[in-house]
């Protein structure tokens, strides 16, 4: 069931300019053709905008006018409604795409046929605990792509829907299936000592806290997810090389600013070296989701021939 | 490299996997298409770094994108002689240098063209059009007078008179006997020219081939072509027999319909799409392919602009897969069209119906090139081993 679709807490308030924009974005926008009038036009806008730049100033709300996909946005909203002319659009323009990438994301037919059923019957409404009928379009805020939106909602969808059906899978399954269950490794008095040290994890914590949000990301996605160099870079709309190169120069960088805060915090520059042996960044993707916690990776979800577990 | 027991930079990243709120879809959507502000996406990937479910459903839904039309690279030739190698790029000067003077000379014997035509009131020089194929003459709809076209009919009457028309749409008006028409001073040729195309324009939409070399034989009659022919062999005795070897518009006029291919309908107007259409199915150049909102298959080939392919199919169409030079597409009443030539030409295919025709196509994958799906909105599907020969 679908709660109620994210709606401002307050009428928007907008300034002159912001306002003339969004009425000369209606005639763009295709509205007229599904029977959204103008005054409705410029609520739904507004309420984007609303929700996304309430705080910023003017001349941010106006790039994000600019950046949002209207025409999109509309459909949904008119499709949400009921209107027959923008279900008909919708069916011819996106409804392979659902599938495509249904099949594309369960690589399995089955599967994936299922999971674009079920969104599909989402998009089309499902009646909320009020008894009112709620279509999941309500959400779409066109802030990127309409299709590029439904790959991320079939995209979650999977995840809960594995995850879901994982928690009931038996262990002699998971024994089956290769899941193997690290014990947890028997410290030595060493690296007890290392981890007692609270001078040694607070030194690597704010090392961790001054790398950019991207560096983070990357250091998370290559060491903690075992992502590829590939898809790194589709996700990050570069090129792997590039990944490559700023994973490399990250880890050199690290290093030497972990050591540094471990002289500054009174370590010898032996022990130092000793803590570095085991901090080897490169060795991080090694047996990591059985120390980590993580609950998804992708082995999770696919096997080494690429079909889904 | 041994994999320590203990790792306290490990430890602290997983530590630091601690999340608020998740970005919505819409937020996730965007910062995977790259259209995020600079703050917004900072903080999309302050979260991801954070969050491993979040970059979980990022990396799924980078996946589940379309794989992107690679443009494949033409092969570089290059010549393995040496020496041939080492006078190349004097070679290709050497040619540069010709293109520009040819199209120099071009131009300026075009401009000169254009001032005897301003001259010589609206008249052409007929010998000199038939020297300069660039000076085709515009081709008048019927609709505008003879009075006006004349001119432009008496010298595209010559000029259309080559055995090859190669612009069949533009090539109406041609007489068989034009190419023994001698030339004739030019007042007189724009009057003894526009009873031809008069003729010509009488002909309509068709496209007239000459037989040159059975003119000869033919002896003229009382048709129009024929009195041309005589009011000129007065005028020049030298010419005379060229004249009269006119045969017989019943005997030299070979009358075909206008080709109006359909993919030539669906160029209409585009810039050499011809040669993009040739390079699209030899490969060079890899067509896009999307279906508009009216259901109709539609093609650009990178330059912007989208051409609408027809295919032999009327009802609206849900589906198109691609593969190579191969288009498959589908839709309403369970109609298919296949081209294996990127859609200069389509095959109808009719699937067996099970459940009526009243359902439409919504996918059509294959596996290998052999084995391939389709379902409908009913939720029948058809499966085809041999590359779509048959479907059951």
């Amino acid at each position: 069931m679908l709660s109620e679709p994210p709606t401002p807490a307050e009428a928007p308030t907008l300034g002159r300019a912001l306002c003339s924009a969004i009425a000369r974005r209606y005639p763009d926008s295709e509205g007229e053709r599904y029977g959204v009038v103008p005054e409705r036009f410029g609520q739904i806008v507004a309420a984007v905008v609303i929700r996304y730049a309430g705080n910023s100033a003017e001349t941010e709300q106006l790039d994000l006018l600019e950046s949002l996909h209207l025409e999109e946005l509309l459909l949904a909203r008119a499709c949400s409604a009921g209107n027959e002319t923008a279900w008909e659009v919708f069916l011819t323009r996106f409804r392979a795409t659902l599938y495509e990438a249904a099949y594309r994301i369960a690589k399995d037919e089955a599967t994936g046929r299922e999971l674009a059923d079920g969104l599909y019957a989402d998009l089309y409404g499902v009646p909320n605990n009020k008894g009112v009928r709620v279509s999941k379009l309500d959400y779409y805020m066109g802030r990127g792509s309409l299709a590029g939106w439904l790959r991320t909602v079939l995209s979650q969808q999977f995840v809960d829907r594995y995850r879901a059906q994982n928690k009931c899978v038996s262990l002699e399954e998971q024994v089956e299936a290769g899941a193997s269950f690290a014990a947890r490794p028997v410290t030595d008095e060493a690296a007890d000592e290392a981890m007692a040290d609270v001078r040694v994890a607070a030194a690597v914590a704010q090392s961790l806290a001054e790398l950019s949000a991207e560096e983070r990301f990357l250091l998370s996605s290559y060491y903690l997810d075992q992502r590829t160099l590939a898809d790194i870079g589709r996700q990050l709309r570069v090129h792997e090389s590039t990944i490559s190169r700023k994973l490399e120069r990250l880890a050199v960088e690290l290093r030497k600013r972990v050591r540094k805060r471990w002289l500054e915090a009174g370590l010898s520059p032996r022990r130092c070296d000793e803590l570095l042996q085991e901090l080897d960044v490169r060795d991080l993707n090694v047996d990591v989701a059985a120390n980590l916690r993580q609950e998804t990776s992708p082995s999770a979800f696919y096997k080494k021939d690429g079909s889904v577990k | 490299m041994k994999q320590p027991e203990s790792n306290p930079l490990r430890e602290e990243l997983a530590r630091s996997q601690q999340v608020g709120s998740h970005p919505d879809s819409d937020m996730l959507t965007a910062f995977g298409e790259g259209s995020l502000p600079a703050r917004e996406r900072e903080g999309v990937l302050d979260h991801l770094a954070r969050c491993a479910q979040c970059r979980e459903v990022l990396s799924i839904a980078t996946h589940a994108l379309p794989e992107p039309v690679e443009l494949q690279p033409l092969p570089l030739l290059r010549p393995t002689n040496s020496t041939l190698r080492g006078w190349l790029p004097w070679l290709a000067a050497a040619v540069s240098v010709l293109i520009v003077s040819s199209a120099l000379l071009l131009r300026e014997q075009r401009k000169r063209g254009d001032e005897t035509h301003s001259t010589v009131s609206t008249g052409a020089a007929t010998n000199e059009i038939a020297q300069t194929p660039a000076r085709l003459p515009r081709q008048l709809p019927p609709s505008e007078p003879n009075t006006e076209t004349a001119p432009h009919k008496a010298s595209s009457a010559v000029v259309r008179s080559e055995p090859t028309p190669r612009h069949p749409a533009s090539s109406t008006p041609a007489v068989a006997s034009a190419a023994a028409v001698p030339p004739a001073p030019q007042e007189q040729n724009v009057q003894t020219v526009s009873p031809q195309a008069d003729l010509a324009d009488s002909i309509g939409h068709a496209v007239i081939a000459s037989r040159a070399s059975s003119a000869k034989s033919a002896a003229p009659s009382g048709s129009r072509a024929e009195g041309l022919s005589t009011s000129l062999q007065q005028n020049q005795q030298d010419q005379a027999a060229k004249a009269k070897a006119v045969p017989p518009m019943s005997q030299v006029v070979e009358v075909q319909e206008a080709p109006t291919t359909q993919s030539n309908a669906a160029f209409a107007g585009a810039p050499s799409t011809s040669m993009m259409h040739k390079a699209a199915t030899a490969g060079a150049m890899r067509p896009r392919w999307r279906i508009n909102d009216l259901g109709q298959l539609e093609r650009s080939f990178g330059n912007g602009g989208w051409q609408i392919v027809p295919t032999h199919e009327t009802s609206k169409l849900h589906v198109v897969l691609v593969s190579g030079s191969e288009v498959w597409t589908g839709g309403e009443n369970l109609r298919l069209e296949h081209s294996r030539d990127n859609g200069a030409t389509w095959e109808s295919i009719t699937l067996p119906a099970r459940n009526g025709y009243d359902h439409a196509l919504t996918h059509i994958r294959f596996q290998t090139p052999q084995e391939g799906t389709i379902d409908s909105d009913d939720g029948i599907s058809w499966k085809t081993t041999d590359g779509g020969k048959t479907w059951k």
